[in-house]
């Protein structure tokens, strides 16, 4: 048994890393010898998960730890790369080895294979790791090697990274505090609730803030839902553009052909959106940074640090603030894009908002069933993505059933909708002050006034998401036309269908369970410790996910109103849009936010470097000149030496340094 | 016989890396006889033997040296951490003398004196973990740089007298020399007088090969290094003189005045404990620490004092300049580990914080700077500034992770810095020899795999700097990568502010180069030969070695650097 689990192991670890030795030969092995071999890769990765899974540890611990090579080991400071297997890291893992065996199956011919599977690399090395230095190797490399996919070839760095560095940095002060306080170690072991409650709050905190700083950046939630920097957008006057995770992942240009705006648009030179469809990332690329690299990999970040979360309410009142307003705004975005591929990565990142909406309850099982919710719904994206590039026409019923699943929500939106509700309700349940002053009622406290805002951001959002899904659909189904340039997709077609089949069935089996896939250490650890430190509110039982159903009712409304303005023959659309134009095309284009950063940011930075070096150029340096002319002017020819900074005065000065220093040291003798 | 063969060098490894290009700038002024091919054959036989012995060197040193019985255990000294020792008498000497004495039974007794003629300086080299790693870099440096040296190109005589075409050769051998010496020296005359050495051989190769603003720019960087050399000069003396004091002043028939850098260093700590040597220590100790600080700090080029490196750099040869930022810049970093943080540890510790605060600012105001530049060589040399600003405040804070960092940033940023240099192209970078021999195309063909720069070459030059840019901003599997990693978590125990500093200051580099990558490169004049391969493969290899396995260089470096540490013995399980 030990030796099947040492070769499991070997297999998950070591897979990844010789495709991406293999992916070296690009260029002198085929194409499809490559992709076979990637994907056998994957498949034995999802083969030694299964294994691990079901050929479980001796003892009794809930996970399982592997060292395997010291990357930098020094008194007090020990990274050692393995791997730690728990119930999360499993979780983890067979999405991504799914997700990767679904764009492999249409991974296009334009897009280096490399980078793809250095990103694998770095992305299972961040799910398997057991200490904090192997997690932030595979956040950076997985980060770094996936936005290398969006590069062009010859084109300049398209820096989604750029944005990441401002998560890693941040995530590294974190880590940085986490190292100094938890006896100088990286180990996530040393998380004991023992040594958290030792913690002063403040830093639990710091450390949090920290961490959810990392998981904004990298899940693009607002406001870090900038990604890079573009030549396009309107600050490109100046050379200085700040593009948004939207337009990295779909292009900036959203408005079909033949538009009368468009067509407007396109003729004004001056107007900043004139991207095209044609510069957006390959849906089958976008399908892998939503669905492995980028999304899942912030979540499972918050998953990690639940223990800290558990004990730092502010923080956690951020996430959810945060997560709101993504969750609202991606919403409104989705609803109002035509292009598919750019529906479904507004859709994934909104649902991203919902994970950090669940995890900042502060309740462990609401937490899980929003994230387990959450990795269900990323595979189904990357059905649907990839049968986007794959598929010759799109298949109907394929759409409708992965559509249905979504909206829905499965069980764990309705479950983190009833619990917010709970939280909201606290607000009428408190009863109101009066009193005799001048300001005689005072209802509820700041917090569930915010509790009572995210209720209605989901609302809301669960409406347009069921809008948005179903007008693309629409949409879609309206200009579907045969694609020449793909040959059978019978091969594809299946794959996809026996994924959607599989997904359906585990997440139907798991809301029958009416429970998270545990990582029972983290779930032990997190609810000692709430149950220890934490205000009652926040212990909230698991919700009965037949009891609150009103987010369906919701969606489907959305939906009927799709149905009725762009499948039916009628007028509405064109007045929705005469009405809501300006919030339409405010919603589309977003570039209010390339402005805030271009004015916060961007256009600060390169004011203050190129005054700087106007600064060191025409005044420090001329002043210096002018200082030594000055002085040699007033003392006459004597300092004249003094103004060419000559060798005499040098040597001067430097007898005379000797001279003290002589005298100091016979005075000291003395 | 190999074995008597070998040991020769193996035993004196730094000793032949010193002297090796002596021998060589001798050879080559009776090479110069013969013509330009034995002078070429003269500088590459140097070139390659250089290259293999610190190879040599970096493998054979043992990160440290187990002792031979518990007796030698006990007598592991400062000066046994330094391998592949070499001493020789240089200006006086100690030696022991007998003297033979008789007893009233008339029996016969030989005592053993101390006898000192001199002040007892010493030719005296050695390696530790710390300095094997600069000898290293400054060895692969000064090669690459120095390939690109007129010399080396076939059929060079022809373009010019040969009393042009050796001068430069001789220049570089003399700045490999020195340069080296620098970092092996063991005693501190030696280590001054190779220092202000090297100062005068990049003086002489900026002036002699530089565009035309070096006669301006030559005298300012001389001016800016020499300064820091004098001070350092001056409290190095004072540092021995007050040893010297120190050590008579209980024991007045001992030795009074030592030079060697390890005992020097240990036995101030030892002295300056407790007692009356306490008093004297304390009454000066101020005056070398602010001597030692501000020469070993101020050539390192750091803003705002950055402008004669920044204007050296811009008019500097390809070679000379990544020679310059590369390595020899650092050097002041190296005498910070090698003197202020032995010596000084409390005055450092009561002084880290504004140290680390304005070195951070420094940094910053680099970085700000080369964020607003437009300029590809001065933006290098304004970052340079900037990253050698981060290693220096990593050694500032005394920590293990601090001070690893900090080296470990050393190596990154030559290694990268040197691949940088290299790719860009040389238009603009006025050379003398280098324009003479770009625009002569009639000695194309003679290069044999020369040819001009097809599409698909400068397609491969836009990877190649970007894998610059990659190990520069630190991304992983590449060595900027560990540096930016380890030193935040030393920065952390140390203080808040310098920590957030660094990060700024990082974050700023990475979006100053996604800018400068969009500007683009023409290299449409550039010739690509077999020594660009080489040269750039090497320096991407040991980028990605660095960034892959770090622990072959920690572990070399830990012993030392623990050494450093303020009342922390080395652990166990590292002897």
């Amino acid at each position: 048994m030990d030796t099947l689990r040492t070769l499991l192991i070997g297999m998950l670890v070591g897979a990844p890393l010789v495709a991406y030795g293999l992916s070296f030969l690009e260029g002198k092995l085929s194409r499809r010898a490559l992709l076979t071999a990637a994907q056998l890769a994957a498949a034995a990765v999802l083969l030694s998960v299964v294994g691990l899974f079901f050929t479980p540890p001796l003892g009794s611990q809930s996970f399982e730890e592997f060292r395997l090579v010291t990357w930098l080991r020094m008194p007090g400071f020990d990274v050692t790369l393995g791997a730690r297997l728990d119930g999360f890291a499993f979780v983890q893992t067979t999405l991504v080895s799914v997700v990767l065996l679904l764009v492999l199956s249409a991974w296009p011919q334009e897009v280096s294979l490399r980078w793809l599977m250095l990103a694998w690399f770095g992305v299972t090395l961040a799910n398997v790791a057991g200490n904090l230095g192997q997690l932030f190797v595979g956040w950076t490399l997985s980060a770094w090697a996936s936005s290398e996919l969006a590069r062009k070839r010859d084109k300049p760095l398209r820096p989604v990274w750029l944005v990441q560095r401002v998560s890693d940095i941040a995530l590294l002060v974190g880590f940085g505090i986490v190292w100094m306080h938890f006896e100088s170690t990286l180990e996530f072991t040393a998380w004991t609730p023992k040594a958290i409650g030792a913690l002063r709050p403040e830093l639990i905190e710091s450390i949090a803030l920290c961490v959810v700083i990392g998981v904004i950046g990298r899940c693009a939630q607002l406001p870090l839902t900038v990604w890079l920097e573009t030549e396009q957008g309107f600050a490109a006057q100046t050379g200085n553009s700040m593009s948004k995770l939207s337009d990295v992942m779909v292009g900036v240009w959203n408005v079909p052909d033949g538009h009368e705006v468009a067509e407007r648009l396109k003729a004004d030179r001056s107007n900043r959106w004139h991207e095209s469809h044609a510069d957006s990332v390959p849906s089958t690329v976008l399908a892998w940074w939503l669905c492995a690299a980028f999304l899942p990999a912030g979540i499972g970040l918050l998953v990690r640090f639940e223990p800290l979360f558990a004990v730092a309410p502010h923080t956690r009142l951020m996430m959810v603030a945060v997560g709101a307003f993504t969750l609202l705004m991606c919403s409104a975005n989705a609803a109002a894009q035509t292009n598919w591929p750019r529906v479904l990565s507004q859709f994934a990142v909104g649902q991203c908002g919902f994970v950090l909406i669940a995890m900042g309850m502060g309740s462990h099982s609401e937490g899980l069933l929003g994230v387990s919710a959450f990795l269900w719904q990323s595979v189904l994206i990357a059905v649907l993505l990839v049968a986007n590039s794959a598929i010759r026409r799109e298949s109907t019923r394929l759409i409708v059933v992965a559509l249905s699943v979504m909206v829905a929500g499965l069980c764990g939106r309705h479950a983190v909708a009833d619990s917010v509700w709970e939280h909201a309700r606290k607000l009428f349940e408190v009863p109101i002050q009066v009193s005799e002053e001048s300001n005689p009622v005072v209802l509820g406290t700041t917090e569930t006034r915010l509790w009572l805002l995210v209720v209605g951001a989901i609302f809301l959002s669960e409406f347009l998401t069921g809008f948005a899904l179903f007008r693309a659909w629409f949409l879609s189904r309206r200009e579907s036309t045969p694609r020449s340039d793909l040959s059978s997709d019978r091969p594809v077609r299946i794959v996809l269908w026996l994924t959607t089949l599989l997904v359906l069935f585990g997440s139907l089996l798991y809301q029958a369970r009416g429970q998270a896939p545990q990582n029972s250490e983290l779930a032990d650890e997190s609810v000692r410790l709430q149950q220890s430190l934490d205000p009652p509110i926040l212990n909230s039982a698991v919700p009965d996910p037949g009891r609150v159903m009103f987010l369906l009712p919701l969606a489907l409304a959305g939906a009927v109103l799709a149905w009725w303005m762009y499948s039916k023959p009628s007028s509405l659309p064109e007045k929705f849009s005469a009405a809501m134009g300006p919030f339409a095309r405010l919603s589309r284009n977003r570039f209010y936010w390339d402005d805030l950063y271009f004015l916060l940011v961007v256009h600060p930075a390169t004011v203050i470097g190129e005054w700087l070096v106007w600064f060191e150029e025409r005044v420090f340096g001329r002043g210096a000149g002018s200082v030594r002319n000055s002085v040699a002017s007033v003392f006459g020819e004597s300092a004249e030496p003094l103004s060419r900074g000559s060798a005499m005065i040098g040597a001067l000065t430097t007898v005379g340094s000797v001279a003290v220093l002589a005298w100091m040291l016979l005075w000291l003798r003395s | 016989m190999w074995d008597a063969l070998i040991r020769p060098i193996r035993e004196h490894l730094p000793l032949w890396l010193m002297l090796l290009p002596v021998f060589s700038a001798v050879l080559v002024g009776f090479a110069r006889l013969a013509g330009a091919a034995a002078v070429r054959r003269t500088l590459l036989v140097n070139l390659i033997l250089s290259v293999a012995f610190s190879v040599w060197l970096v493998a054979a040193y043992e990160p440290l040296k187990p002792a031979s019985s518990q007796e030698h255990a006990v007598l592991l000294g400062p000066l046994e951490r330094f391998q592949f020792r070499d001493s020789f008498a240089w200006v006086g000497e100690t030696r022991s003398a007998l003297l033979e004495r008789f007893n009233r039974r008339g029996e016969r007794r030989v005592i053993e004196v101390p006898a000192q003629w001199g002040p007892n300086i010493r030719f005296a080299v050695g390696v530790d973990g710390i300095s094997v790693w600069f000898v290293a870099l400054s060895v692969l440096l000064v090669s690459v740089g120095s390939s690109v040296c007129e010399s080396l190109r076939p059929n060079a005589e022809s373009r010019m007298p040969m009393a042009v075409l050796s001068t430069p050769s001789v220049a570089w051998l003399w700045l490999q020399a020195s340069l080296v010496g620098t970092f092996v020296a063991l005693d501190v005359v030696l280590f001054v007088a190779c220092w202000m050495s090297t100062l005068l051989a990049i003086a002489w190769l900026v002036g002699s090969g530089g565009d035309s603003q070096r006669h301006e720019v030559v005298p300012r960087l001389l001016k800016a290094s020499w300064w820091g050399g004098w001070l350092v000069a001056l409290g190095l003396g004072g540092l021995v003189l007050a040893f010297g004091w120190m050590r008579t002043s209980p024991n007045p028939a001992m030795s009074s005045l030592i030079f060697s850098v390890p005992e020097l260093i240990a036995g101030i700590g030892q002295l300056s404990v407790g007692g009356e040597n306490a008093y004297l220590w304390r009454s000066i100790n101020v005056w070398l620490f602010w001597l030692l600080v501000v020469g070993f700090t101020w050539p390192l080029g750091l803003a705002p004092l950055h402008r004669p490196f920044v204007d050296a750099f811009v008019s500097a040869p390809r070679g000379v300049a990544l020679v310059l930022a590369g390595v020899l810049l650092k050097v002041g970093v190296y005498g910070w580990l090698r003197f202020v943080v032995p010596a000084f540890p409390d005055l450092l510790h009561q002084h880290a914080d504004t140290f680390t605060t304005l070195v951070g600012l420094s940094s910053l105001f680099a970085a700000a700077l080369a964020f607003g530049e437009r300029d590809w060589q001065r933006r290098i040399a304004l970052a340079t500034s900037s990253s050698v600003g981060l290693s220096l405040i990593g050694v500032m804070t005394q920590t293990n992770e601090g001070l690893t960092g900090g080296l470990l940033r050393v190596l990154s940023h030559g290694l990268t810095a040197g691949l940088l240099v290299w790719l860009l192209p040389r238009a603009g970078v006025g050379s003398l020899f280098q324009t003479a021999a770009d625009d002569d195309r009639c000695f194309a063909d003679e290069f044999g795999s020369l040819k001009r720069t097809p599409d698909p070459v400068t397609s491969r030059r836009h990877r190649l700097v970007r894998v610059a840019f990659f190990a520069w901003i630190g991304l992983p599997g590449l060595s900027g990568f560990v540096a930016e990693f380890v030193t935040p978590f030393g920065l952390f125990q140390h203080d808040f502010n310098a920590a957030a500093l660094s990060l700024m200051t990082s974050g700023l580099i990475a979006w100053m180069w996604v800018r400068a990558d969009r500007e683009p490169l023409d290299w449409s004049q550039e010739l690509w030969t077999r020594r660009d391969t080489f040269v750039v493969a090497t320096l991407v290899t040991l980028n990605v070695a660095l960034g892959v396995a770090p622990q072959f260089v920690v572990n070399r470096l830990q012993p030392s650097l623990m050494s450093l540490l303020p009342m922390q013995p080395v652990p166990s399980e590292v002897r």
